[in-house]
């Protein structure tokens, strides 16, 4: 399988630490919007598909490319692939999408796209990403729906 | 005489096929009533018949009635002729030979069985038996008698050499039931280690490594109680059992190890790891880069935590194995070679420190210096010097990061070798740059380095011979610095840690250094502009408070910072009135830590007893002269609780002749107020001091530090004037009872002292008092509080496990339906399963019965839920909450039996509108969704409904949450059980996204992703 990873070794970032819980966080009367921090701590402990890692670890989602706009119930995710010619970013890109769609209000309107000139066939990935019906195709496949479930699910070890 | 029943028997079992008559003869002959002798002559017209069948069954039952006799009985004479016998019968006809193979299985067990013998049976086995085609049981008898004779025989065996190698060999080939295999492979090993195999080394390994890797699954129930691991350890144990099979296994575990099947690689790998123990170092030389190559792949790509552990292990054995080379074989040159080999692959990793192959290259090079201390020195200065100038170099924290952990890394390694004089840790030489490293570090910004600066300053302390006193001396001041400016948790946990080690080995060092700064600045009370003390200075004086505690680990440090703080708190209380009051609790809290690390020192406890016990008391008493305190001043009785922990954890650890004379001064100081033993030089004077007067006063409070000497001694050891202090304390609750303040204190020593009282008849006159003064006539006499006091005084009982607890418990039970007081009496039942540091506990030397908790709900639960029935509804939540107490932290297996019977009351809990019953019920909920799956999986048509309308109670988040919990907590069940809930639930948590507190959304989140993934994490 080594000879299959497009980037063998890639470069290891660290993980942010846990949100710290305020005081008003625990208070029952005051409403807590959702931010940017909600949504990536949402989306940062999504498996990498190839290795062991996070996305965050692999800073393939980052905190300052998470957009809210709570009022306008606006959500933008971007992405960027560890390199340019990364055949996982679809895999990727969906799993972040099927997060969000699985964690998320349904008022929010999620965008998921690759962040600007980090990947060669950009503009394919993000059009694929934007169609709903491709997406929801894509979920009707049980072998591709198993292999974002296992992006989705918790790891066993490390 | 019995001849004739004998023979009889004999008839019976030959000719009618009655197999228990074998018993019948077998315990004649154990009653000596017959001899074995008289049994084969009886036999004789049997075993010399004509019919296969007859000598069959007569051959059977010689061999069933001795194999139901002692292994003593034979003589070597009868064992001899049995031995020929059952040899020949080998060569009959076939069916006879299994009958045969059993009588021969007892012989080979005989103890005296003359030389020779042991041979005749292989020898004949071997050749007259085809093993192969006999059935599984039978052939578990082959492998018997050999195995037992390479237990007691091995000598005699060793004898035939190759012939019984070969025999061996020819016997266990093609072997396949698993209850077989388990025995042969056992026989394989001692073969493979006692004999000359050579010719037959080829022949041997191949006959056992046919089976390699172990594919097993045992048959459903496990009827044979044979699990894969076993057959794996057995043949594991064949594989490494001689260096002969080197050649041939080496290139099977080069095959394995390149398989796609994680098990096959990993059972490759400890295979290795097993074989590099036995095989020589130069048979394993050819393959080493082979090895190297697969066992860097699966460290570098893998990302499987088992296959890396048997990985780096299998490594680490490799080198140790060509390590021995050098001693063994004077070879140096695989060693050399191999380790060359892992420098040139691990260099460039380490030179780009950011990247993922960084720290697995450093678990790879490391496990590779555990080897030996020939490949810990070579790599340690091939590597450290590199990673040392990469920690130079690097700015980007994760880079520091990634070097400083594999550095540290590195020193656990050489801690694992004894360095001697000669040749010294190969850490010595690059001491100093390491410790400037880490001192740059500790005084870095960023948390995560400086606690990895401060954990590697633990381990390099931890080495012995390598730091000198001047070190020692910076290390101390650079940690202390680090702990005064940091406020980070986690970096003054790991400076606390490394500055108590460093404390236990130099404690000169931390008196003179760090114990001086510590004192000056808790005796300092640098004020801000408006007089008010500085939020900030109180937070440095935690952290003061924290460092002392933790450098008190060696005897001399704990002696001085406890008179220290002791001092402290004398000097500085009348200083500042009130709001001091919290920092002087903060301060006897960190005494009681010192104390309690004390008190294992057998040397410091005189100290303790004569000089911090009255001191503490001194201080108690002008504290409560100072502040007279008022009924309700919860500071100052958090003050003395503090103090009284300290009183008892020396308590408990004095001798008996300490504990005499500190009971009399106690004893008399509380009772008479004058005590001249102790010396208190606060003590009022003539009569002032009466801390037990019926009226309250400034010295009520000191109860609690009446309870930490009482409530600690063991039961032997007398307590004098016992009955005037019962009497007293007695009549003190009717007093206390109708004061605002619940005096609590008085309660748990009162409870104590019942709780231990051996004197029956004393302790029937107490509670007789306590029932008139508590409760006349079945009336709550004293309201809530002397609920209260009831509930403590139950717990005493039930937990001692008196008679007459039981009256007191059905008298609490009854409260529950009283509308003033049902309340406090559902509190009493947490009273009594609830474990209390101060006293009742097994350490105090109280009476503890076994299992007090399961027996009271067991005994109460039945009279609960018929009060719950029978109860008027305003006051069921009472029965409920009481059962809820009940439950908490007891194991589920000792429920299980009430359970069905309490499960409705738990879901009624739910719908109690009482948060904290909600709360407790779903976190019991929780528990039993892991400990008791299946009651949970049977009422959970009624729990799902439930859970999610509490997803959505409006008034509090800590419901939602919890319920939330709960949901998410059930996805653990069997899938068939709640995949018809799926679609629901999933459903229905979609409006609980939009929950409007974050905490409430992030638990929403976490289950409908977790109820997604159902059908996923099953896989």
């Amino acid at each position: 399988m080594s000879s299959r990873l497009d980037n063998a070794n890639p470069i290891i970032y660290q993980s942010q630490e846990e949100r710290e819980i305020l005081p008003e966080d625990e208070d029952d009367n005051i409403e807590d919007k959702v931010d940017s921090r909600e949504v990536f701590d949402l989306i940062r402990c999504i498996n990498d598909p190839e290795h062991p890692l996070t996305l965050e670890e692999l800073n393939v989602v980052e905190n300052d490319r998470v957009h809210v706009n709570n009022e306008e119930n606006r959500v933008q995710v971007e992405f960027t692939p560890t390199i340019p010619h990364c055949s996982m970013a679809t895999l990727i890109g969906l799993s972040i999408r099927v997060k969000l769609l699985r964690s998320l209000p349904s008022r929010f309107k999620v965008d998921v796209v690759i962040t600007p000139g980090s990947h060669a066939s950009e503009d394919a990935v993000n059009k694929q990403l934007a169609d709903k019906e491709r997406v929801a195709a894509a979920l009707e496949n049980s072998h591709l729906l198993e292999v974002v479930n296992q992006c989705l699910s918790k790891r066993k070890n490390g | 005489m019995a001849a004739p029943l004998f023979k009889n028997a004999v008839t019976n079992f030959v000719n009618d096929h009655k197999d228990s008559a074998s018993t019948e003869v077998a315990n004649g002959i154990l009653k000596k009533e017959q001899t074995l002798l008289e049994l084969v002559e009886s036999l004789g017209e049997y075993l010399t018949s004509t019919e296969t069948s007859t000598r069959a069954r007569a051959t059977r039952l010689l061999a069933d009635v001795l194999s139901q006799l002692p292994f003593n009985l034979l003589s070597t004479k009868e064992a001899e002729v049995l031995t020929a016998f059952f040899c020949e019968k080998l060569q009959d006809h076939h069916s006879i030979q299994p009958p045969s193979l059993k009588g021969l299985v007892y012989l080979s067990n005989a103890m005296h069985l003359s030389n020779g013998c042991a041979e005749t049976i292989c020898r004949t086995i071997f050749r007259y038996v085809h093993n192969q085609s006999l059935s599984q049981s039978d052939r578990w008898l082959v492998y018997s008698v050999i195995s037992n004779f390479l237990h007691n025989r091995l000598q005699e065996l060793q004898s035939m050499q190759g012939d019984f190698v070969y025999g061996f060999i020819q016997a266990m080939d093609a072997e396949k039931d698993p209850r077989n295999l388990i025995l042969a492979f056992r026989c394989a090993r001692i073969v493979a280690q006692n004999f000359p195999i050579s010719v037959f080394a080829e022949e041997l390994f191949e006959v056992t490594a046919c089976y390699f890797p172990i594919d097993f699954s045992p048959p459903p129930n496990d009827p044979f109680g044979i699990k894969k691991e076993d057959l794996i350890l057995g043949l594991r144990g064949c594989l490494s059992a001689s260096p002969k099979f080197a050649e041939f296994c080496l290139p099977l575990l080069v095959e394995k190890l390149t398989s796609d099947i994680v098990s096959a690689k990993i059972d490759s790998l400890q295979t290795l790891t097993a074989c590099s123990e036995v095989y020589y170092p130069d048979s394993l030389r050819e393959f080493q880069s082979t090895f190297f190559d697969c066992i860097k792949k699966e460290v570098f790509y893998s990302g499987d935590a088992t296959l890396e552990a048997a990985s780096l292990d299998c490594f680490k054995a490799l080198v140790k194995a060509l390590s021995r080379g050098i001693s063994q074989q004077g070879d140096r040159k695989s060693l050399d070679d191999f380790l060359n080999e892992i420098v040139n692959e691990c260099q460039q990793h380490f030179l780009k420190p950011e990247l993922k192959m960084m720290l697995l290259t450093g678990r790879l090079v490391c496990a590779a210096a555990s080897g030996s201390e020939t490949s810990c020195c070579r790599l340690v200065h091939v590597c450290v010097p590199l990673l040392l100038e990469q920690a130079s170099k690097c700015t980007l924290m994760g880079q520091r990061k990634n070097v400083f952990e594999v550095l540290s890394w590195f020193i656990t390694v050489t801690a694992e070798f004894q360095f001697g004089e000669e040749d010294p840790n190969p850490l010595v030489m690059y001491k100093d740059s390491f410790l400037s490293h880490y001192i740059l570090l500790l005084s870095e910004t960023k948390p995560q380095l400086q606690v990895l600066a401060a954990t590697c300053v633990r381990k390099i302390l931890s080495l012995t011979g390598i730091l000198s006193e001047t070190d020692i001396d910076n290390i101390a001041d650079n940690l202390f610095t680090c702990v005064m400016q940091t406020t980070v948790a986690d970096v003054r946990q790991s400076c606390y840690s490394a500055l108590s080690l460093l404390s236990s080995s130099s404690p000169h060092t931390v008196i003179s250094r760090v114990l001086p700064e510590l004192v000056s600045r808790l005796n300092t009370y640098p004020m801000d502009a408006d007089g008010e003390p500085d939020t900030k200075i109180l937070t440095s004086k935690a952290f003061i408070r924290e460092t002392m505690a933790s450098i008190a680990s060696h005897p001399l440090v704990i002696e001085k910072v406890s008179y220290q703080l002791i001092s402290h708190l004398q000097s500085s209380h009348s200083m500042e009135k009130e709001r001091n009051l919290e920092e002087l609790c903060h301060t006897a809290k960190c005494l009681f830590q010192v104390v309690s690390t004390g008190v294992s020192h057998q040397n410091l406890l005189g100290f303790f007893h004569s000089n911090l016990l009255p001191a503490i008391y001194d201080f108690a008493i002008s504290l409560c002269k100072e502040y007279c305190p008022r009924e309700d001043n919860i500071k100052i009785e958090d003050l003395l609780s503090s103090l009284a922990c300290s009183i008892r954890a020396v308590v408990m650890h004095l001798d008996k002749i300490q504990l005499e004379t500190l009971l009399n001064s106690v004893v008399k100081l509380y009772l008479d107020g004058s005590c001249e033993d102790m010396k208190l030089k606060n003590l009022p004077q003539t009569d002032k001091f009466r801390p037990l007067q019926v009226e309250w006063n400034e010295y009520s409070p000191m109860v609690t530090l009446l309870t930490s000497v009482l409530c600690a001694v063991p039961t032997h050891v007398c307590i004098p004037r016992e009955t005037e202090i019962l009497h007293i304390l007695t009549q003190l609750i009717k007093s206390w009872c109708s004061s605002r303040y619940p005096p609590t204190a008085l309660y748990k020593l009162l409870a104590g002292l019942v709780n231990k009282l051996n004197n029956e008849e004393l302790l029937q006159k107490t509670l007789d008092n306590l029932q008139d003064v508590l409760n006349k006539d079945g009336n709550v006499e004293r309201g809530c509080l002397g609920v209260v006091c009831h509930s403590w005084i139950t717990k005493a009982l039930v937990t001692r496990g008196h008679k007459s607890g039981r009256e007191f418990t059905e008298k609490l039970i009854k409260f529950l339906a009283d509308a003033d007081v049902g309340k406090e009496a559902s509190c009493g039942f947490e009273i009594i399963v609830t474990e209390y540091d101060d006293i009742m506990t097994k350490s105090l030397g109280a009476n503890v019965r076994m299992m007090y908790k399961q027996r009271f709900f067991v005994e109460n639960i039945a009279l609960l839920t018929e009060g719950f029935q029978s109860s008027q509804p305003e006051v069921k939540s009472n029965y409920l909450k009481a059962v809820s107490h009940l439950l908490k932290g007891l194991p589920v297996q000792v429920l299980m039996t009430e359970l069905p019977k309490t499960f409705p009351l738990l879901v009624k809990s739910l719908l109690c509108d009482d948060i904290d019953l909600q709360l407790s019920t779903m976190v019991t909920f929780s528990d039993l969704t892991h400990d008791a799956p299946d009651l949970i999986a049977k009422n959970i048509d009624s729990i799902i409904p439930q859970l999610l309308k509490l997803s959505r109670y409006e008034a509090s988040m800590k419901v939602r949450i919890a319920a939330l919990k709960c949901i998410r907590g059930l996805t653990v069940l069997p899938l068939h059980i709640i995949v018809p809930f799926k679609a629901s639930i999933i459903r229905a948590l979609e409006s609980v996204l939009d929950d409007k507190k974050r905490l409430v959304r992030k638990e929403a989140a976490g289950a409908r992703n977790e109820w997604f993934l159902l059908e996923t994490a099953e896989k």
